[in-house]
Protein backbone atom coordinates (compact mmCIF):
# COMPACT_ATOMS: atom_id res chain seq x y z
CA UNK A 1 0.00 0.00 0.00
CA UNK A 2 1.25 3.29 -1.18
CA UNK A 3 1.31 5.82 1.17
CA UNK A 4 3.91 8.42 0.29
CA UNK A 5 7.14 7.37 1.64
CA UNK A 6 9.32 4.86 3.85
CA UNK A 7 8.84 4.26 7.05
CA UNK A 8 11.38 7.01 8.85
CA UNK A 9 10.89 6.28 12.10
CA UNK A 10 9.37 4.11 14.36
CA UNK A 11 7.53 5.10 18.11
CA UNK A 12 6.55 3.19 21.19
CA UNK A 13 2.07 3.99 21.57
CA UNK A 14 0.88 3.20 25.25
CA UNK A 15 -2.04 1.50 23.70
CA UNK A 16 -1.04 -0.36 20.09
CA UNK A 17 2.79 -0.53 20.47
CA UNK A 18 5.28 0.28 17.29
CA UNK A 19 3.84 3.12 14.95
CA UNK A 20 5.68 3.64 11.86
CA UNK A 21 5.93 7.20 10.14
CA UNK A 22 7.08 7.95 7.12
CA UNK A 23 8.90 11.39 6.07
CA UNK A 24 5.27 12.76 5.19
CA UNK A 25 3.76 11.99 7.85
CA UNK A 26 6.78 14.11 10.35
CA UNK A 27 6.36 17.06 7.52
CA UNK A 28 2.69 17.39 9.21
CA UNK A 29 3.68 15.79 12.85
CA UNK A 30 6.04 18.43 13.11
CA UNK A 31 4.56 20.94 12.95
CA UNK A 32 3.35 23.97 15.78
CA UNK A 33 0.00 23.27 14.45
CA UNK A 34 0.17 19.87 15.14
CA UNK A 35 2.31 19.59 18.28
CA UNK A 36 -0.36 21.84 20.08
CA UNK A 37 -2.20 18.76 20.38
CA UNK A 38 0.14 17.86 23.18
CA UNK A 39 -1.33 20.80 25.42
CA UNK A 40 -5.16 19.55 24.90
CA UNK A 41 -6.24 17.18 27.22
CA UNK A 42 -8.03 14.48 25.79
CA UNK A 43 -10.85 13.81 28.39
CA UNK A 44 -11.78 15.59 31.95
CA UNK A 45 -11.58 11.80 33.39
CA UNK A 46 -8.30 13.20 35.33
CA UNK A 47 -10.69 14.56 37.87
CA UNK A 48 -11.53 10.99 39.34
CA UNK A 49 -8.32 9.12 37.08
CA UNK A 50 -5.60 10.78 38.23
CA UNK A 51 -3.53 9.41 35.64
CA UNK A 52 -5.88 10.01 32.69
CA UNK A 53 -3.58 13.27 31.44
CA UNK A 54 -3.03 11.99 27.91
CA UNK A 55 -3.97 14.27 24.57
CA UNK A 56 -5.41 14.55 21.46
CA UNK A 57 -1.66 14.05 20.05
CA UNK A 58 -1.10 10.40 20.75
CA UNK A 59 -4.89 10.05 20.48
CA UNK A 60 -4.29 11.37 16.69
CA UNK A 61 -1.18 8.77 15.79
CA UNK A 62 -3.33 5.70 17.27
CA UNK A 63 -6.41 6.65 14.97
CA UNK A 64 -3.81 6.92 12.08
CA UNK A 65 -2.55 3.81 12.90
CA UNK A 66 -5.85 2.05 13.58
CA UNK A 67 -7.17 3.87 10.18
CA UNK A 68 -4.46 2.24 7.97
CA UNK A 69 -5.04 -1.24 9.42
CA UNK A 70 -8.38 -1.17 8.57
CA UNK A 71 -7.71 0.06 5.07
CA UNK A 72 -5.56 -2.72 4.41
CA UNK A 73 -8.08 -5.15 5.88
CA UNK A 74 -10.70 -3.68 4.00
CA UNK A 75 -8.76 -4.88 1.09
CA UNK A 76 -8.92 -2.27 -1.46
CA UNK A 77 -7.03 -1.76 -3.93
CA UNK A 78 -5.59 1.59 -1.96
CA UNK A 79 -3.69 3.99 -4.64
CA UNK A 80 -1.66 7.49 -3.33
CA UNK A 81 -4.67 9.10 -3.11
CA UNK A 82 -7.27 6.76 -0.95
CA UNK A 83 -4.11 5.58 1.12
CA UNK A 84 -2.99 8.82 1.80
CA UNK A 85 -6.32 10.54 1.97
CA UNK A 86 -7.60 8.42 5.16
CA UNK A 87 -4.08 8.37 6.31
CA UNK A 88 -4.30 11.97 6.69
CA UNK A 89 -7.56 12.55 7.73
CA UNK A 90 -7.17 10.47 10.75
CA UNK A 91 -4.12 12.25 11.52
CA UNK A 92 -5.98 15.59 11.31
CA UNK A 93 -9.72 14.60 12.69
CA UNK A 94 -8.66 16.36 15.64
CA UNK A 95 -6.36 19.47 15.22
CA UNK A 96 -9.15 22.03 15.41
CA UNK A 97 -10.23 20.82 18.87
CA UNK A 98 -10.53 23.62 21.38
CA UNK A 99 -8.05 24.09 24.56
CA UNK A 100 -9.94 21.12 27.08
CA UNK A 101 -10.89 19.47 23.93
CA UNK A 102 -15.14 19.48 23.91
CA UNK A 103 -15.08 21.17 26.96
CA UNK A 104 -14.17 24.17 25.21
CA UNK A 105 -15.46 23.29 21.86
CA UNK A 106 -18.63 24.59 23.26
CA UNK A 107 -17.35 27.77 23.54
CA UNK A 108 -16.95 28.21 19.48
CA UNK A 109 -18.87 29.99 17.08
CA UNK A 110 -20.28 27.15 14.49
CA UNK A 111 -20.97 30.71 12.03
CA UNK A 112 -17.57 31.74 12.59
CA UNK A 113 -15.61 28.35 12.06
CA UNK A 114 -17.82 27.90 8.56
CA UNK A 115 -16.96 31.40 7.62
CA UNK A 116 -13.45 29.89 7.59
CA UNK A 117 -14.35 26.77 6.38
CA UNK A 118 -15.75 28.96 3.23
CA UNK A 119 -12.66 30.33 2.63
CA UNK A 120 -10.74 27.21 2.59
CA UNK A 121 -12.87 25.58 0.21
CA UNK A 122 -12.65 28.70 -2.11
CA UNK A 123 -8.86 28.44 -2.02
CA UNK A 124 -8.42 25.02 -3.03
CA UNK A 125 -11.70 25.46 -5.81
CA UNK A 126 -13.71 22.63 -3.57
CA UNK A 127 -17.12 25.44 -3.06
CA UNK A 128 -20.23 23.96 -2.13
CA UNK A 129 -19.28 20.55 -2.00
CA UNK A 130 -18.86 20.17 1.70
CA UNK A 131 -21.46 21.46 3.56
CA UNK A 132 -21.05 23.86 6.51
CA UNK A 133 -23.83 22.59 8.88
CA UNK A 134 -22.26 19.40 8.98
CA UNK A 135 -20.30 18.35 11.74
CA UNK A 136 -19.20 19.27 15.03
CA UNK A 137 -17.46 22.66 15.83
CA UNK A 138 -14.31 21.21 16.40
CA UNK A 139 -14.40 18.89 13.21
CA UNK A 140 -15.09 22.19 10.84
CA UNK A 141 -12.41 23.72 12.44
CA UNK A 142 -10.14 20.57 11.72
CA UNK A 143 -11.34 21.18 8.40
CA UNK A 144 -10.88 24.42 8.28
CA UNK A 145 -7.37 24.29 9.39
CA UNK A 146 -6.48 21.66 7.09
CA UNK A 147 -7.66 23.66 4.02
CA UNK A 148 -5.66 26.77 4.92
CA UNK A 149 -2.70 25.82 6.61
CA UNK A 150 -2.02 22.10 5.23
CA UNK A 151 -3.68 22.00 1.80
CA UNK A 152 -0.82 22.34 -0.28
CA UNK A 153 1.09 19.88 1.43
CA UNK A 154 -1.55 17.13 1.58
CA UNK A 155 -2.26 18.05 -2.32
CA UNK A 156 1.35 17.28 -3.02
CA UNK A 157 0.84 14.31 -1.08
CA UNK A 158 -1.70 13.44 -3.70
CA UNK A 159 -4.67 13.92 -0.84
CA UNK A 160 -8.56 14.62 -1.77
CA UNK A 161 -9.02 16.86 0.54
CA UNK A 162 -13.10 16.74 -0.51
CA UNK A 163 -12.82 13.17 0.61
CA UNK A 164 -10.92 13.97 3.81
CA UNK A 165 -12.96 16.98 4.63
CA UNK A 166 -16.29 14.59 4.14
CA UNK A 167 -14.25 11.86 6.15
CA UNK A 168 -13.89 14.48 9.29
CA UNK A 169 -17.40 15.52 9.33
CA UNK A 170 -18.87 12.44 8.65
CA UNK A 171 -20.95 13.93 5.01
CA UNK A 172 -21.17 11.04 2.69
CA UNK A 173 -21.48 11.43 -0.77
CA UNK A 174 -24.45 8.95 -1.85
CA UNK A 175 -24.27 8.75 -5.38
CA UNK A 176 -23.65 5.44 -6.82
CA UNK A 177 -19.86 6.57 -8.45
CA UNK A 178 -18.95 7.18 -4.55
CA UNK A 179 -19.64 3.51 -2.87
CA UNK A 180 -15.60 3.14 -1.92
CA UNK A 181 -15.09 6.73 -0.90
CA UNK A 182 -18.56 6.45 1.30
CA UNK A 183 -16.76 2.96 3.09
CA UNK A 184 -14.01 5.50 3.73
CA UNK A 185 -16.03 7.85 5.11
CA UNK A 186 -17.25 4.90 7.67
CA UNK A 187 -13.97 4.32 8.43
CA UNK A 188 -13.51 7.43 10.58
CA UNK A 189 -17.50 8.11 10.97
CA UNK A 190 -19.82 5.40 12.01
CA UNK A 191 -20.27 3.29 14.83
CA UNK A 192 -17.20 1.40 15.20
CA UNK A 193 -14.89 3.97 13.86
CA UNK A 194 -11.04 3.88 14.69
CA UNK A 195 -11.66 7.01 16.44
CA UNK A 196 -14.15 5.64 18.86
CA UNK A 197 -11.87 2.20 19.17
CA UNK A 198 -8.61 4.32 19.77
CA UNK A 199 -10.81 6.55 22.42
CA UNK A 200 -12.31 3.67 24.46
CA UNK A 201 -9.09 1.42 24.87
CA UNK A 202 -6.95 4.69 25.54
CA UNK A 203 -8.93 6.22 27.86
CA UNK A 204 -9.64 2.81 29.49
CA UNK A 205 -5.83 2.22 29.62
CA UNK A 206 -4.87 5.67 30.58
CA UNK A 207 -7.70 6.06 33.38
CA UNK A 208 -6.72 2.62 34.70
CA UNK A 209 -10.29 1.60 35.09
CA UNK A 210 -9.62 -1.98 34.14
CA UNK A 211 -13.40 -1.82 32.13
CA UNK A 212 -13.15 -3.82 29.20
CA UNK A 213 -10.98 -5.90 27.24
CA UNK A 214 -11.10 -5.91 23.76
CA UNK A 215 -9.51 -7.17 20.67
CA UNK A 216 -8.37 -4.70 18.13
CA UNK A 217 -6.54 -6.74 15.90
CA UNK A 218 -9.21 -9.34 15.50
CA UNK A 219 -11.90 -6.24 15.25
CA UNK A 220 -10.26 -4.35 12.52
CA UNK A 221 -8.84 -7.87 10.71
CA UNK A 222 -12.62 -8.51 10.86
CA UNK A 223 -13.52 -5.20 8.99
CA UNK A 224 -15.05 -5.80 5.53
CA UNK A 225 -16.95 -4.40 2.58
CA UNK A 226 -20.26 -5.95 1.75
CA UNK A 227 -22.30 -4.95 -1.81
CA UNK A 228 -21.08 -1.30 -1.19
CA UNK A 229 -21.18 -1.36 2.19
CA UNK A 230 -18.75 -1.48 5.89
CA UNK A 231 -19.09 -4.87 7.62
CA UNK A 232 -17.98 -6.98 9.90
CA UNK A 233 -16.91 -10.91 9.53
CA UNK A 234 -18.47 -13.27 11.98
CA UNK A 235 -15.59 -13.64 13.71
CA UNK A 236 -15.63 -10.38 15.41
CA UNK A 237 -18.76 -11.04 17.64
CA UNK A 238 -17.17 -11.10 20.41
CA UNK A 239 -15.06 -8.25 20.51
CA UNK A 240 -18.20 -5.91 18.93
CA UNK A 241 -19.72 -6.94 21.95
CA UNK A 242 -16.52 -6.11 24.47
CA UNK A 243 -16.74 -3.00 22.49
CA UNK A 244 -20.18 -1.86 23.08
CA UNK A 245 -19.94 -3.15 26.59
CA UNK A 246 -17.02 -1.26 27.46
CA UNK A 247 -18.12 1.86 26.31
CA UNK A 248 -21.31 1.77 28.02
CA UNK A 249 -19.31 0.74 30.83
CA UNK A 250 -16.65 3.60 30.48
CA UNK A 251 -19.40 6.30 29.98
CA UNK A 252 -20.94 5.36 33.37
CA UNK A 253 -17.84 4.55 35.65
CA UNK A 254 -15.51 7.04 33.69
CA UNK A 255 -16.96 9.88 31.99
CA UNK A 256 -20.29 10.33 33.42
CA UNK A 257 -19.04 9.70 37.21
CA UNK A 258 -20.70 12.50 39.32
CA UNK A 259 -17.56 14.02 40.01
CA UNK A 260 -16.18 14.12 36.32
CA UNK A 261 -19.71 15.31 35.08
CA UNK A 262 -19.26 18.39 38.40
CA UNK A 263 -16.03 19.31 37.26
CA UNK A 264 -17.18 19.46 33.37
CA UNK A 265 -19.89 21.51 34.88
CA UNK A 266 -17.75 23.95 37.43
CA UNK A 267 -15.30 24.31 34.55
CA UNK A 268 -17.61 25.17 32.04
CA UNK A 269 -19.80 27.55 33.95
CA UNK A 270 -16.47 29.36 34.93
CA UNK A 271 -15.22 29.69 31.54
CA UNK A 272 -18.54 30.66 30.35
CA UNK A 273 -18.77 33.83 33.11
CA UNK A 274 -15.35 34.91 32.47
CA UNK A 275 -15.66 35.19 28.63
CA UNK A 276 -19.02 36.40 29.12
CA UNK A 277 -17.52 39.22 31.89
CA UNK A 278 -14.39 39.37 29.76
CA UNK A 279 -15.30 39.20 25.82
CA UNK A 280 -11.70 39.04 25.05
CA UNK A 281 -11.55 35.47 26.81
CA UNK A 282 -13.95 34.70 23.85
CA UNK A 283 -11.33 35.74 21.14
CA UNK A 284 -7.91 34.98 22.94
CA UNK A 285 -8.91 31.00 23.69
CA UNK A 286 -12.34 30.23 20.92
CA UNK A 287 -11.76 31.37 17.78
CA UNK A 288 -10.56 30.04 14.42
CA UNK A 289 -7.36 32.54 14.52
CA UNK A 290 -6.77 32.14 18.43
CA UNK A 291 -6.10 28.31 17.17
CA UNK A 292 -5.23 28.57 13.62
CA UNK A 293 -2.58 31.62 14.18
CA UNK A 294 -1.53 31.46 18.12
CA UNK A 295 -2.06 27.86 19.38
CA UNK A 296 -4.49 28.56 22.08
CA UNK A 297 -4.16 25.72 24.09
CA UNK A 298 -5.08 24.29 27.85
CA UNK A 299 -1.87 26.57 29.38
CA UNK A 300 -3.90 29.91 27.98
CA UNK A 301 -7.23 28.89 29.11
CA UNK A 302 -5.57 28.13 32.60
CA UNK A 303 -4.01 31.29 32.27
CA UNK A 304 -7.08 33.27 31.26
CA UNK A 305 -8.82 31.70 34.58
CA UNK A 306 -6.36 32.73 36.96
CA UNK A 307 -6.11 35.94 35.59
CA UNK A 308 -9.70 36.61 36.03
CA UNK A 309 -10.90 34.60 38.38
CA UNK A 310 -10.77 37.45 41.17
CA UNK A 311 -13.24 39.52 39.35
CA UNK A 312 -15.41 38.84 42.03
CA UNK A 313 -17.03 35.84 44.95
CA UNK A 314 -19.21 33.97 42.07
CA UNK A 315 -15.70 33.56 39.91
CA UNK A 316 -13.42 33.30 42.91
CA UNK A 317 -16.05 30.36 44.48
CA UNK A 318 -16.23 28.71 40.87
CA UNK A 319 -12.42 28.50 41.12
CA UNK A 320 -11.92 27.49 44.48
CA UNK A 321 -13.86 24.14 44.04
CA UNK A 322 -12.11 23.77 40.84
CA UNK A 323 -9.01 24.02 41.70
CA UNK A 324 -8.65 23.34 45.16
CA UNK A 325 -10.94 20.11 45.19
CA UNK A 326 -13.99 21.84 47.70
CA UNK A 327 -16.61 20.69 45.64
CA UNK A 328 -20.17 21.01 46.70
CA UNK A 329 -21.75 18.00 47.41
CA UNK A 330 -24.17 15.71 45.35
CA UNK A 331 -27.73 15.21 46.91
CA UNK A 332 -27.49 11.59 45.00
CA UNK A 333 -24.72 9.93 43.04
CA UNK A 334 -26.61 7.14 41.65
CA UNK A 335 -30.13 6.40 40.57
CA UNK A 336 -30.76 4.11 43.57
CA UNK A 337 -30.21 6.89 45.51
CA UNK A 338 -31.90 9.60 43.49
CA UNK A 339 -34.82 7.57 43.97
CA UNK A 340 -34.56 6.68 47.59
CA UNK A 341 -34.54 10.57 48.21
CA UNK A 342 -37.35 11.61 45.64
CA UNK A 343 -39.27 8.97 46.76
CA UNK A 344 -42.90 9.74 44.92
CA UNK A 345 -41.90 8.56 41.35
CA UNK A 346 -44.42 11.72 40.31
CA UNK A 347 -42.16 13.50 41.73
CA UNK A 348 -38.81 12.19 40.11
CA UNK A 349 -40.68 12.95 36.98
CA UNK A 350 -41.17 16.25 37.49
CA UNK A 351 -37.73 16.76 38.32
CA UNK A 352 -36.72 14.99 35.30
CA UNK A 353 -39.22 16.68 32.99
CA UNK A 354 -38.20 20.01 34.18
CA UNK A 355 -34.17 19.34 34.00
CA UNK A 356 -34.56 17.70 30.90
CA UNK A 357 -36.66 21.00 29.03
CA UNK A 358 -34.04 23.09 30.01
CA UNK A 359 -31.03 21.13 29.81
CA UNK A 360 -30.00 21.79 26.03
CA UNK A 361 -30.81 25.65 25.80
CA UNK A 362 -27.77 27.99 25.74
CA UNK A 363 -27.56 28.79 29.48
CA UNK A 364 -30.79 27.05 30.54
CA UNK A 365 -29.59 25.01 33.41
CA UNK A 366 -28.66 28.44 34.84
CA UNK A 367 -32.05 29.60 34.14
CA UNK A 368 -33.65 26.98 35.90
CA UNK A 369 -31.31 27.74 38.65
CA UNK A 370 -32.17 31.53 38.52
CA UNK A 371 -35.84 30.49 38.49
CA UNK A 372 -35.52 27.89 41.21
CA UNK A 373 -34.21 30.59 43.99
CA UNK A 374 -36.85 33.13 42.80
CA UNK A 375 -39.63 30.60 44.01
CA UNK A 376 -37.84 29.50 46.78
CA UNK A 377 -36.82 31.56 49.81
CA UNK A 378 -33.49 31.11 51.46
CA UNK A 379 -31.73 30.38 48.26
CA UNK A 380 -29.52 32.84 46.56
CA UNK A 381 -27.14 32.61 43.72
CA UNK A 382 -24.56 30.10 44.10
CA UNK A 383 -25.97 28.03 46.67
CA UNK A 384 -26.49 25.03 44.32
CA UNK A 385 -25.77 24.09 40.76
CA UNK A 386 -27.67 21.45 38.57
CA UNK A 387 -25.55 19.44 36.18
CA UNK A 388 -26.44 16.59 33.63
CA UNK A 389 -24.34 13.81 32.40
CA UNK A 390 -24.47 13.01 28.31
CA UNK A 391 -24.27 10.17 27.38
CA UNK A 392 -23.71 8.89 23.03
CA UNK A 393 -25.92 5.84 22.90
CA UNK A 394 -24.79 2.58 20.77
CA UNK A 395 -28.14 2.75 18.83
CA UNK A 396 -26.86 0.88 15.75
CA UNK A 397 -29.89 0.40 12.79
CA UNK A 398 -29.72 0.55 9.06
CA UNK A 399 -28.60 3.05 7.32
CA UNK A 400 -25.82 3.37 9.62
CA UNK A 401 -23.69 1.07 7.02
CA UNK A 402 -22.79 -1.34 9.74
CA UNK A 403 -23.61 -4.59 9.48
CA UNK A 404 -21.84 -8.56 10.43
CA UNK A 405 -21.96 -11.10 7.87
CA UNK A 406 -22.73 -14.40 8.91
CA UNK A 407 -21.76 -16.82 6.75
CA UNK A 408 -23.41 -15.24 3.25
CA UNK A 409 -25.77 -13.76 5.44
CA UNK A 410 -26.18 -10.34 6.06
CA UNK A 411 -27.14 -9.07 9.75
CA UNK A 412 -28.11 -5.98 11.51
CA UNK A 413 -26.54 -5.85 15.02
CA UNK A 414 -30.05 -5.50 16.41
CA UNK A 415 -31.04 -9.46 14.90
CA UNK A 416 -27.97 -10.84 16.65
CA UNK A 417 -27.41 -9.09 20.07
CA UNK A 418 -30.19 -8.88 22.86
CA UNK A 419 -31.47 -5.29 23.02
CA UNK A 420 -29.66 -4.19 26.39
CA UNK A 421 -26.38 -4.68 24.80
CA UNK A 422 -27.16 -1.24 23.05
CA UNK A 423 -27.97 0.90 26.59
CA UNK A 424 -26.64 1.72 29.07
CA UNK A 425 -28.41 0.03 32.01
CA UNK A 426 -28.63 3.40 34.22
CA UNK A 427 -30.86 6.24 34.17
CA UNK A 428 -29.55 9.43 32.74
CA UNK A 429 -30.54 11.43 36.73
CA UNK A 430 -29.32 15.04 36.55
CA UNK A 431 -27.26 15.94 39.73
CA UNK A 432 -27.97 19.26 42.28
CA UNK A 433 -24.59 19.91 43.97
CA UNK A 434 -25.40 21.79 47.20
CA UNK A 435 -23.26 24.30 48.93
CA UNK A 436 -23.84 23.38 52.68
CA UNK A 437 -27.13 21.09 54.80
CA UNK A 438 -29.58 23.94 55.00
CA UNK A 439 -29.48 24.10 50.92
CA UNK A 440 -29.77 20.70 50.73
CA UNK A 441 -32.54 20.67 53.38
CA UNK A 442 -34.81 23.20 51.42
CA UNK A 443 -34.05 21.73 48.21
CA UNK A 444 -35.10 17.76 49.28
CA UNK A 445 -38.08 19.54 50.85
CA UNK A 446 -39.22 21.00 47.71
CA UNK A 447 -38.56 18.40 45.70
CA UNK A 448 -40.58 15.68 47.91
CA UNK A 449 -43.22 18.67 47.38
CA UNK A 450 -43.02 18.21 43.75
CA UNK A 451 -42.84 21.96 43.67
CA UNK A 452 -39.44 23.05 43.17
CA UNK A 453 -40.77 26.07 41.20
CA UNK B 1 -24.64 19.12 29.80
CA UNK B 2 -24.98 22.55 29.28
CA UNK B 3 -24.53 23.57 25.74
CA UNK B 4 -23.60 27.17 24.83
CA UNK B 5 -22.11 27.02 21.33
CA UNK B 6 -22.91 30.24 20.07
CA UNK B 7 -23.83 32.18 16.92
CA UNK B 8 -22.89 35.85 16.37
CA UNK B 9 -26.22 36.38 16.07
CA UNK B 10 -29.76 35.31 16.62
CA UNK B 11 -30.88 32.68 19.16
CA UNK B 12 -29.46 29.10 19.61
CA UNK B 13 -31.55 26.12 20.53
CA UNK B 14 -31.36 22.39 21.29
CA UNK B 15 -33.64 20.08 19.76
CA UNK B 16 -35.79 18.87 22.67
CA UNK B 17 -38.72 21.19 22.08
CA UNK B 18 -38.78 19.66 18.49
CA UNK B 19 -38.28 16.20 19.73
CA UNK B 20 -40.63 15.92 22.31
CA UNK B 21 -43.21 17.75 20.09
CA UNK B 22 -43.01 15.34 17.47
CA UNK B 23 -43.63 12.42 20.48
CA UNK B 24 -46.75 14.76 21.66
CA UNK B 25 -48.14 14.57 18.18
CA UNK B 26 -47.16 11.14 16.69
CA UNK B 27 -46.95 9.51 20.09
CA UNK B 28 -44.50 6.75 18.31
CA UNK B 29 -41.88 7.38 15.75
CA UNK B 30 -38.60 5.92 14.25
CA UNK B 31 -35.21 6.74 15.11
CA UNK B 32 -34.93 7.74 11.29
CA UNK B 33 -38.39 10.12 11.78
CA UNK B 34 -37.08 11.80 14.84
CA UNK B 35 -33.40 12.75 13.27
CA UNK B 36 -35.71 13.73 10.07
CA UNK B 37 -38.02 16.12 11.85
CA UNK B 38 -35.17 17.90 13.56
CA UNK B 39 -32.49 17.72 10.21
CA UNK B 40 -35.30 19.21 8.55
CA UNK B 41 -36.39 22.30 11.31
CA UNK B 42 -32.94 23.37 11.16
CA UNK B 43 -32.44 23.06 7.21
CA UNK B 44 -35.41 25.45 7.45
CA UNK B 45 -34.21 27.53 9.68
CA UNK B 46 -30.99 27.74 8.43
CA UNK B 47 -31.86 31.27 6.72
CA UNK B 48 -32.93 32.87 9.55
CA UNK B 49 -31.83 33.96 13.24
CA UNK B 50 -32.73 30.79 15.02
CA UNK B 51 -30.17 28.15 14.44
CA UNK B 52 -31.14 24.94 16.02
CA UNK B 53 -28.00 23.24 18.08
CA UNK B 54 -27.24 19.91 16.43
CA UNK B 55 -24.64 17.40 15.05
CA UNK B 56 -25.94 16.21 11.42
CA UNK B 57 -24.10 13.49 9.62
CA UNK B 58 -24.73 11.08 6.36
CA UNK B 59 -25.99 12.55 3.23
CA UNK B 60 -26.98 16.43 3.84
CA UNK B 61 -28.11 16.99 -0.03
CA UNK B 62 -31.09 14.68 0.61
CA UNK B 63 -34.59 14.89 2.36
CA UNK B 64 -32.91 13.65 5.50
CA UNK B 65 -33.72 10.11 5.57
CA UNK B 66 -29.92 9.56 5.30
CA UNK B 67 -28.95 11.55 8.26
CA UNK B 68 -27.60 10.22 11.36
CA UNK B 69 -27.48 12.88 14.72
CA UNK B 70 -25.52 11.84 17.96
CA UNK B 71 -27.44 14.97 19.67
CA UNK B 72 -30.69 13.89 18.28
CA UNK B 73 -29.38 9.85 19.74
CA UNK B 74 -28.66 11.71 23.33
CA UNK B 75 -32.19 13.85 23.58
CA UNK B 76 -33.85 9.98 22.79
CA UNK B 77 -31.72 8.88 25.81
CA UNK B 78 -32.57 11.27 28.11
CA UNK B 79 -35.82 10.41 28.05
CA UNK B 80 -35.49 6.74 26.83
CA UNK B 81 -33.58 6.02 29.97
CA UNK B 82 -35.52 7.81 32.14
CA UNK B 83 -38.68 5.99 31.13
CA UNK B 84 -40.64 8.79 29.36
CA UNK B 85 -39.70 7.37 25.81
CA UNK B 86 -39.97 2.71 25.59
CA UNK B 87 -39.02 1.24 22.35
CA UNK B 88 -41.64 -0.29 20.48
CA UNK B 89 -42.37 -4.26 20.39
CA UNK B 90 -43.01 -4.18 16.94
CA UNK B 91 -40.34 -1.73 15.95
CA UNK B 92 -40.55 -3.08 11.95
CA UNK B 93 -37.97 -4.46 9.85
CA UNK B 94 -35.58 -1.57 9.50
CA UNK B 95 -35.05 0.89 12.50
CA UNK B 96 -35.44 1.28 15.80
CA UNK B 97 -38.89 2.51 17.06
CA UNK B 98 -39.68 4.81 19.93
CA UNK B 99 -43.07 5.60 21.76
CA UNK B 100 -44.49 8.21 24.10
CA UNK B 101 -45.00 6.03 27.46
CA UNK B 102 -45.25 9.55 29.63
CA UNK B 103 -47.99 12.10 28.21
CA UNK B 104 -45.69 15.31 26.25
CA UNK B 105 -49.36 17.41 26.30
CA UNK B 106 -47.63 20.58 26.91
CA UNK B 107 -45.94 20.15 23.50
CA UNK B 108 -48.39 19.42 21.22
CA UNK B 109 -49.01 21.56 18.85
CA UNK B 110 -52.03 23.63 19.97
CA UNK B 111 -50.69 24.22 23.38
CA UNK B 112 -46.76 24.50 22.92
CA UNK B 113 -47.27 28.05 21.60
CA UNK B 114 -48.40 29.21 25.31
CA UNK B 115 -45.74 26.29 26.57
CA UNK B 116 -42.25 27.60 25.12
CA UNK B 117 -41.53 29.71 27.50
CA UNK B 118 -38.04 27.98 28.70
CA UNK B 119 -36.15 29.45 25.60
CA UNK B 120 -34.90 32.89 25.78
CA UNK B 121 -36.70 33.92 22.48
CA UNK B 122 -34.60 37.77 21.66
CA UNK B 123 -38.35 38.95 20.51
CA UNK B 124 -42.24 37.04 19.84
CA UNK B 125 -41.06 36.70 15.91
CA UNK B 126 -38.21 34.70 16.20
CA UNK B 127 -40.72 32.15 18.85
CA UNK B 128 -43.57 32.60 15.75
CA UNK B 129 -41.34 31.90 13.28
CA UNK B 130 -39.76 28.12 15.28
CA UNK B 131 -43.46 27.44 15.76
CA UNK B 132 -44.46 27.49 12.45
CA UNK B 133 -41.65 26.01 11.05
CA UNK B 134 -42.49 23.30 13.60
CA UNK B 135 -45.82 22.90 12.72
CA UNK B 136 -45.20 22.56 8.93
CA UNK B 137 -42.50 19.76 9.38
CA UNK B 138 -44.26 17.86 11.47
CA UNK B 139 -47.52 17.92 9.89
CA UNK B 140 -45.87 16.64 6.71
CA UNK B 141 -44.48 13.68 8.66
CA UNK B 142 -46.67 10.44 8.24
CA UNK B 143 -49.09 9.22 11.21
CA UNK B 144 -47.35 6.52 12.79
CA UNK B 145 -50.67 5.36 14.27
CA UNK B 146 -51.84 4.47 10.16
CA UNK B 147 -49.04 2.76 9.18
Amino acid sequence: MNHGGKTSKIIRDVVHGYISLCENDLHIIDTPLFQRLKRIRQTGAYSVYPSANHTRFEHSLGVMHLGMKVLESLGIDADERISNTVRYACLLHDIGHAPFSHLGEAFYSKEELINWLNIGLNNVGLTNTIMGSMGSPHELCSCAIVLNKFADRLLSYGVDLDLLCRMITGQKYNTSDKFTEDCLIDILNSDIDVDKLDYVLRDAFMSGAELIAIDAERLISAYTIHNGTLAFSGKALSTIGNLIYGRNALYFWVYNHHITVYTDFLFRRLIKYLIDTVPEGREELFTYESIAEKLADDYDLITFVRKYMSIDDYARDLYNQLFNRAFYKSLWKTPFEFEAIIKDPAHQDAFIRLVGQFRKEEDGLEELERRIIEANNGLTKGDFYIAVADFKPFVPVAGKAVYIMLGDKRKRFQEIFQESIFQNPFREIPYIFVKNEQVKNILVNRLNEGRLL
Amino acid sequence: MESVVSAKKGVVIGPTPIVLAYFAEKKRGTRKEVTRVVFQVAKRLEETTIHINAVFRGNISGTGDAIVSETVDEEIWYWLSNHFLRECQDPGENDICFEASKPFEEYRLDRISQNLREIGWPSEKERQIFLRVLREVISLEPWRENL
